[in-house]
């Protein structure tokens, strides 16, 4: 009678059974988990990368702006620009009604982060206008 | 009747008349011929292994019903078949003060009193002797010359037995059935967890490598945060454009003009002036049909529209 009770192996073999359906279970809702926090990460990072470029980066900018400044119906307009932290600021006390369409119509349509913006009508062909462009 | 070996374990000699004792630690029992049924065969066959299978077979028509297992061993050419009923085995040794967990060995008295010519008096009625090499009980009177039994002249054979504590319930065979597909179920269940569990680690690692390949934040709190503020940023730029638009849109009259247009505090401004309600109206409802909301009020000849970003 020294050899092992066929009691003590079934009821093991009934509690490791069973020990396993718990961990398999658990191991089942933890990787339904898994892929849910991973499909929700990825499409959280991935709408912030689409986002992130949806506007421009501080090089971005300043580079772009230049190259619009710089055209020949803006220069005449005498648009001061400044930066000062995250912003690039512009200004113009009185610019003629055609720079202004030109301007107003590149940077609504770029991918520019309007800060803020007031333009003001000054005559029948002029207006002042302050702009400033986030990043 | 307890007699102590020269042994590791004392040794209970067990018999439906033996007395009660309490046993307290492990034993060896030796199984009185009341307890099996015994038989010597000459077969021709050379293994043990080979006769265990005709077992059943050769106490067919011996047996009243119950539930038995059988034992064999060879003696010379001759095998010695045994058959007994575990339960009532088990039965017995409870009644006698014997647990399970205190049995160490099984005997049968066949084959641990073997070569003695004389009766072995069991008790004060009963004694044994063999007949034709089978060990068999009888009553005392009818033996001339027997001796008490002494266990110190014995030595124990190889012959144990292990007695089944189920097998009136469940057949031996039955339950290594069981046990087999218990087996195989944790095989499977154990395959599949690890599975599972690599798939886990592979997911985990999907992740990292995504928050790598996209230079985010360590923590998604972090990370939705920075996505919350975008969208804000996304939402208030769009709906600016969309309100630029509409008021650049507006169809004017000769005599009526835009004086502002202003985006500051989240909140964008347009002013009109010399503006007719046809034209207030037409602004009106190209803001409305837009989705957005908006607050108009007016002075002397001064319109002006806010929308809150």
């Amino acid at each position: 009678m020294n050899r092992l009770n066929p009691l003590y192996i079934g009821v093991g073999l009934v509690l490791l059974a069973l020990l396993l359906l718990l961990k398999l279970s658990s191991a089942k809702e933890e990787l339904l988990l898994a892929k849910a926090d991973y499909k929700e990460t990825s499409l959280t990072l991935g709408e912030i990368s689409s986002l992130s470029s949806a506007y421009m980066s501080k090089d971005e900018v300043k580079k772009s702006l230049q190259r619009i400044l710089s055209q020949p119906s803006l220069k005449s307009a005498n648009i001061e620009q400044n930066i000062k932290n995250n912003t690039f600021f512009l200004h113009s006390s009185s610019m003629d009604k055609e720079a202004l369409s030109s301007l107003m119509g590149k940077l609504l349509n770029g991918a520019y982060n309007i800060g803020a913006f007031e333009i003001k009508k000054l005559s029948e062909n002029k207006a002042s206008l302050e702009v400033e462009i986030k990043w | 009747m307890f007699t102590k070996f020269n042994t590791k374990y004392k040794t209970v000699f067990i018999d439906p008349k033996s007395p009660h004792y309490e046993v307290d630690e492990k034993v060896n029992v030796i199984l009185s011929p009341a307890l099996y049924w015994v038989k010597k065969l000459t077969l021709p066959m050379k293994y043990v292994r080979d006769v265990k299978k005709l077992l059943p077979s050769i106490f067919e028509d011996v047996l009243p019903e119950g539930h038995y297992s059988y034992s064999v061993y060879k003696s010379g050419e001759d095998f010695f078949v045994f058959a007994y009923e575990d339960k009532r085995i088990l039965d017995t040794l409870t009644q006698k003060g014997i647990i399970t967990s205190n049995i160490a060995n099984v005997y049968f008295a066949q084959s641990e009193f073997e070569h003695r010519d004389e009766a072995i008096e069991i008790n004060d009625v009963e004694s044994m002797y063999f007949k034709d090499e089978i060990l068999i009980l009888m009553p005392s009177a009818f033996v001339t010359h027997s001796k008490p039994l002494d266990m110190q002249e014995i030595s124990h054979s190889q012959h144990t037995i292990a007695l089944a504590q189920f097998g009136h319930i469940v057949d031996n065979k039955s339950l290594i059935k069981i046990a087999a597909v218990f087996v195989a179920l944790i095989v499977i269940l154990a395959t599949e967890w690890f599975v599972i569990s690599q798939k886990i680690a592979a997911v985990e690692e999907l992740k990292e490598a995504l928050f790598a390949k996209e230079g985010a934040k360590s923590t998604m709190f972090e990370n939705n945060a920075i996505l919350k503020k975008q969208k804000e940023i996304y939402e208030k730029q769009t709906k600016l454009r969309e309100s630029i638009a509409v008021m650049l849109a507006s169809k004017l009259l000769k005599d009526e003009t835009l004086k502002e247009l202003k985006y500051k505090n989240k909140t964008f401004v347009a002013e009109f002036s010399s503006l007719s309600a046809a034209t207030i109206n037409a602004i009106e409802k190209e803001l409305k049909s837009a989705n957005i909301d908006f607050k108009s009020s007016k002075q002397s000849e001064s319109w002006r529209v806010e929308v809150a970003l």
